[in-house]
């Protein structure tokens, strides 16, 4: 299946200063994809480029096929898109904000009407009586969730959508996120990476406008599981320590407090040698257990941050 | 998409914030005032008074036409210039513009709705201040002036405010703050109001001659054919100007 998002070789540069470099993106139609990248990242300005709000400095980029430079409005047509901080017209309500945003996709009569209830009722702004500007940023964070989905895109872009939200405002709009997934494809780009374990089935990570890894989860996890096992013994355990320094499968162990922290070079090996290691010193086990490492520290790792 | 959501945006927004009657109010208040502080001032300030200050208080309804489209001239395309320069700056400024434009629209669409709803206030605007003008001049001084001439004196005054609200438009899409927004446009109508000082085919062909047509024509001293030319200078300004904002907004990155 074709990329839902593709890029080749995208370049933005302002006055002199690389905001993206070389960025080659393929998001998989349907996927919820986590864009992430620290601050400065080089995030928003893909966002703006794959939306055409920007000018690329070089390469190319596609939405569901359409070159976003050469063919902006069909590639438009099938987006929508959600700013860090969406501004709408203060003066408006989220019902007249929605009707404004389907007129511009050409949306009209019934059509329009029950596109704009259901959105609504998505959103949980359906008694929202007021003018925006008397929202919380978290009704207007959900409103603009809404006015990207007004023209039932293929693909939905999402610029930190939680980034400025308390963590009631946080937890609504990752629902509303979780629920959306499988129609479309999501693409939202964060820092916040508790956001991208929740939902994301793929992440992309930037650095400076560089990309450092493109996976799924699952294969992200795969590729950097430390292979770091937490042994606990029920008495001394400087003869077992003694004995697996001489193990070859054991890269290092540390020992903290009662427990020994094991980082292996071959789990399996490791899975299969402890257990008679101990039985061998009548050691009595209390815990074995293998560590996973938390996407912050794979995502520190890929940045060259980790420990 | 085309213009239609636009207007209806612009229309609404118009009416919601009472800048549709804002321009309209003040130039009821110049119709009203001019005739009426021109009739009774000299009455109010005694003769005397008058001598000893110096003041040449001028009356009739040629004296109160002359001030109607000095004051208009004035502070009515101030206050144009303020109501105008925030329509797509502030809006860029704000991020609403951004939303917008993430959608498969037409830049086209969303300068000429805002020029359209401009255009139509200012139209509201100058007949507020046309019309009751006319009734009070036929009650003050009858039988006044005939309201044709002065209608069509008041189109040409028009067709100058169009002038300003495409330029005021052009400056707002060109900069991304107001006051950036209003210099630009300042430094520009006062350059427009110097040429007509030059003589000659300065004073008959640039737009701000026509207020000099326009004066002219309210009072029956002149010829509609004095300031076509000025007109249709005027209309190609507007239509370039809108030109120069639509390529000026798809300059901006946003």
């Amino acid at each position: 299946m074709d990329p839902a998002i593709q890029t080749r070789d995208l370049c933005k540069r302002y006055a002199g200063r690389v905001a993206l470099e070389n960025l080659n993106l393929a998001v998989p139609a349907g996927s919820v994809f986590g864009f992430l990248g620290p601050n400065g990242a080089g995030k928003t300005t893909t966002l703006k480029l794959l939306v055409g709000l920007r000018r690329a400095s070089g390469g190319e980029a596609w939405v569901m096929g359409h070159n976003v430079r050469r063919e902006p409005r069909a590639a438009r047509s099938l987006l929508g898109y959600l700013p860090e901080s969406p501004a709408f017209y203060g003066w408006m309500s989220a019902a007249e904000y929605l009707r404004f945003a389907a007129h511009l996709f050409g949306l009209e009569g019934s059509e329009l009407r029950l596109r704009q209830d259901y959105l609504l009722d998505l959103v949980g702004l359906r008694k929202a009586r007021g003018p925006i500007r008397t929202f919380s940023r978290g009704m207007r964070q959900r409103l603009g969730i809404a006015q990207a989905l007004i023209n039932n895109p293929r693909v939905l872009l999402l610029d930190e959508p939680t980034s400025a939200l308390d963590p009631i405002g946080r937890k609504e709009v990752l629902d509303t996120v979780a629920s959306l997934r499988g129609g479309l494809t999501i693409f939202f780009s964060t820092h916040i990476l508790a956001d991208v374990e929740r939902v994301a089935d793929a992440v992309a990570i930037l650095d400076q406008g560089r990309m450092l890894a493109q996976e799924s989860m699952a294969e992200l996890r795969r590729k950097h599981a430390r292979r770091r096992m937490r042994l606990t013994v029920g008495s001394d355990p400087s003869e077992l320590l003694a004995r697996l320094r001489r193990e070859p499968w054991l890269e290092n162990v540390q020992r903290q407090e009662d427990d020994l922290l094991l980082h292996v070079k071959e789990i399996a090996d490791a899975e299969r040698r402890l257990p008679v290691l101990i039985a061998e010193l009548g050691l009595p086990l209390r815990r074995l257990e293998v560590e996973e490492l938390s996407l912050e520290e794979i995502f520190l790792e890929v940045l060259g941050r980790g420990n | 998409m085309g213009i239609r959501p636009f207007l209806d945006k612009e229309w609404r927004e118009s009416w919601r914030s009472g800048r549709l009657f804002l321009l309209s109010a003040l130039f009821l208040v110049l119709g009203i005032s001019t005739p009426l502080m021109l009739k009774f001032l000299p009455q109010l300030i005694p003769a005397e008074w008058q001598s000893i200050l110096g003041l040449l208080l001028p009356s009739g309804p040629a004296a109160a036409v002359d001030t109607l489209f000095k004051n208009l001239a004035q502070v009515g395309v101030l206050v144009l210039v303020l109501v105008v320069m925030g329509t797509i700056a502030e809006e860029r400024a704000r991020g609403q513009l951004e939303l917008v434009l993430s959608k498969p629209v037409s830049v086209t669409g969303i300068v000429w709705a805002k020029f359209a709803v401009h255009a139509f206030a200012f139209l509201l605007a100058v007949l507020c201040a046309f019309l009751p003008f006319f009734a009070y001049l036929r009650v003050l001084y009858p039988p006044g002036v005939a309201l044709l001439p002065l209608l069509v004196g008041a189109g040409f005054f028009v067709v100058y405010g169009l002038l300003v609200i495409a330029f005021t438009l052009f400056a707002s899409a060109l900069f991304a703050s107001q006051v950036g927004a209003a210099l630009l446009s300042g430094g520009f109508f006062l350059a427009l109001s110097f040429l007509p000082n030059l003589g000659g085919d300065f004073a008959r062909l640039s737009p701000a001659g026509l207020l000099a047509a326009a004066r002219g024509l309210a009072l029956g001293a002149g010829r509609p054919g004095d300031g076509l030319l000025g007109v249709g200078i005027a209309v190609g300004g507007v239509a370039a100007f809108l030109c120069l904002a639509v390529v000026a907004m798809r300059s901006h990155e946003w």
